[in-house]
């Protein structure tokens, strides 16, 4: 009885506590213009000039009442060393899709600015998005972006 | 088998009661104080309750072996007058619950700084360093307690063992009834700045010059029946006052002097260095007077707070001060993002200053109609007329309005004078020679100062600031502002504050 209520104790504890930093996107671009290319810098080394090598991306957010402020995910494909926001992706099959809690076109469409903000914000939340146009033979780059937003002053 | 099941029932049960307390203890406790509070409390000489708010959401917690303390700040209306005839300078209020087995024990206390003292934790009721008063009171006003603090150290009153100081002398008795009467010189003492140049840095310093007498006064205060000490010399003290030259100083330094700190701004060695930088450039004061004219008259404090995930900063009133806060949760922004913020509360705070000046919102109108100066009054008056109050969805408000169509050529240069201090050379470096986006237009460090300064200024996807609308979409630029703006996070750890 005694092992029961440790470990009892220990996973509520870790219950209580738990917090998950990695969150997944799906993104399904429904509106033109919304996906902005950065364009490559003038002082990328890397020669390859296709997805996600090509500049990199500003995923914006469409609005589902147009009253929220500007929300996106972004990522930059040339990052020198100094830069906070460095460059990375994984190759993946699109199985993932199904393996990973991936919040998709309409997770964002039911939840207000506040609750997106609050959900992705924050210095440790790390988080991945799949371009769901980028997808080719079951397989697709998911590249790390990061979140940014407007907020009020 | 029975005595397994019910053992299994145990379990669940327990698990289910963790989880529910696990999940809604601090919400408890915080309705829990806000029912206690709302059913106690009576309007009285210290309290009125039309004078003052308190933000349930904001309060800090202190915990110790026997409980834990909830320390909520009262958020004074323009209306309130302080009552004391004391003390004129700054003061702090705060409703204390403290939580002893399941129990809420609820007082008021108002901490009152001395004079010239130093206050920077006290906006926290921390007491550490502080040198004041602190009247304790019940819900209905009755005053419980006075006790005196020195250097952040209980005073003994009771036996005496104080060498009473003017400003101790200065303490407002409530519960004390003996006479005495304090005589106090009182002293100017002036410092002349001079100026430093070395190896092409150059830096003030102030030099004492002389003390001016400048008169005596006579007080009289109130010490406890059982008291037994006596007042220094007597009752004879001086009081020495820093006075600054006219002809030395400029009237920058004047207003920037002037701005206090509270402890969480004055602590946060990023934001204060940005604010140091932005003093040494006369930054918030140029922008101000860029536009209002002779002098910014806003008595400002500036602070740090938790403002939640959605604003990057507030600018609120209390009386006659006004106090800009940072959110704490919005520092991890570039150095130039954060002093962008500071330029546009501290033009919050210059307009609620005239609209203190005013009298109020009520009195705006007539005010600035017989006013003898500039028109700057009038104008503010038609906006608010005009625009109203910003209103989260449906309009960004007349000040957002006024600002946008006025300050952002000032605050985009105020950007510029910051950026070679604030901004990291490999960033410089990065976006010079570079290009807007995936677009052919090179990168310009006006417009990326411009479109700094739009931030915050911009109102809302469906509501924009009419200035924004015709200003940047109806031009086809909102989105080279956004890229611009966006390119702000690429800085480098070191010029964030996070």
């Amino acid at each position: 009885m005694k092992v029961i209520f440790t470990l009892f104790f220990v996973l509520i504890f870790n219950y209580c506590n738990a917090e998950s930093d990695t969150l997944y996107i799906l993104y399904q671009e429904i509106y033109p213009n919304y996906i902005v290319k950065i364009g490559k810098h003038k002082d990328d080394p890397d020669s390859r000039d296709y997805y996600p090598f090509d500049g990199g991306s500003h995923y914006k957010i469409p609005s589902s009442t147009g009253s929220i402020l500007d929300i996106s995910f972004n990522f930059n494909s040339y990052t020198p060393e100094w830069m906070d926001n460095q460059f990375s992706y994984k190759i993946v099959n699109e199985s993932i899709l199904k393996e990973k809690n991936f919040k998709d076109r309409s997770w964002f469409d039911a939840h207000t600015y506040d609750e997106i903000v609050e959900t992705f914000s924050g210095k440790d939340k790390v988080i991945y998005l799949i371009d769901e146009g980028q997808i080719k033979d079951g397989k697709v780059y998911m590249v790390r972006v990061y979140f940014s937003y407007s907020a009020e002053e | 088998m029975k005595k397994l099941n019910n053992n299994l029932s145990l379990f669940y049960i327990m698990i289910i009661f963790l989880f529910m307390a696990c999940k809604q203890e601090k919400l408890n406790d915080i309705d829990i104080i806000k029912l206690n509070f709302e059913s106690n409390f009576e309007s009285s000489l210290q309290f009125k309750s039309e004078e003052f708010e308190i933000d349930w959401n904001d309060f800090q917690v202190e915990k110790n072996d026997y409980g834990s303390k909830f320390i909520f700040p009262l958020v004074y209306s323009t209306s309130h007058e302080l009552n004391s005839e004391y003390f004129e300078s700054e003061y702090y209020t705060f409703l204390i619950a403290e939580k002893l087995n399941n129990y809420f024990d609820l007082s008021m206390v108002v901490a009152y700084p001395f004079e010239g003292t130093l206050t920077a934790g006290i906006g926290n009721m921390d007491l550490s360093g502080y040198y004041g008063l602190i009247n304790y009171y019940d819900l209905l006003g009755n005053n419980l307690k006075s006790e005196v603090y020195e250097d952040g150290g209980l005073v003994d009153i009771e036996n005496g063992n104080i060498e009473t100081n003017n400003p101790f002398a200065k303490a407002p008795a409530i519960i004390c009834y003996h006479e005495m009467t304090v005589e106090t010189e009182h002293y100017v003492d002036w410092y002349q700045q001079v100026t430093i140049v070395n190896n092409g840095a150059t830096t003030y310093i102030w030099v004492f010059v002389e003390s001016e007498y400048v008169g005596t006064t006579y007080e009289t205060i109130y010490y406890p029946e059982e008291c037994s000490y006596s007042a220094p010399g007597d009752n004879h003290a001086e009081i020495h006052v820093s006075g600054y030259l006219d002809f030395a100083v400029s009237g920058a330094d004047y207003w920037e002097e002037e701005i206090c700190k509270k402890a969480a701004f004055a602590n946060n060695n990023c934001v204060n260095g940005i604010w140091e930088i932005m003093k040494q450039n006369d930054v918030g004061f140029e922008t101000l007077k860029n536009f209002l004219g002779s002098k910014p008259l806003a008595e400002l404090c500036l602070d740090i707070k938790d403002l939640g995930s959605t604003v990057n900063g507030n600018t609120q009133k209390s009386g006659t001060s006004i106090t800009v806060s940072l959110n704490s949760n919005k520092l991890n922004r570039s150095k130039l993002s954060i002093a962008r913020t500071l330029l546009h509360e501290m033009i919050h705070a210059e307009l609620y200053s005239m609209v203190i000046e005013a009298g109020g919102y009520d009195q705006l109108q007539s005010f600035a109609a017989n006013y003898q100066g500039e028109d700057d009054f009038m104008m503010l008056w038609e906006y608010y007329e005009k625009y109203g109050d910003n209103m989260d969805g449906v309009r960004p408000g007349w000040q957002h309005e006024y600002m946008a169509e006025y300050y952002i050529e000032y605050i985009a240069q105020g950007l510029k004078e910051l950026h070679p201090y604030l901004s990291s050379q490999a960033f410089i470096n990065y976006r010079t020679g570079s290009f807007v986006g995936n677009s052919d237009i090179p990168w310009s460090w006006d417009d990326f100062f411009i479109a700094l300064a739009w931030e915050g200024l911009k109102g809302e996807e469906l509501n924009p600031t009419n200035a924004y609308q015709i200003e940047v979409i109806n031009k086809g630029l909102e989105e080279i502002y956004k890229f611009y703006a966006s390119a702000a996070i690429e800085e480098s750890s070191t010029n964030k504050c996070y």
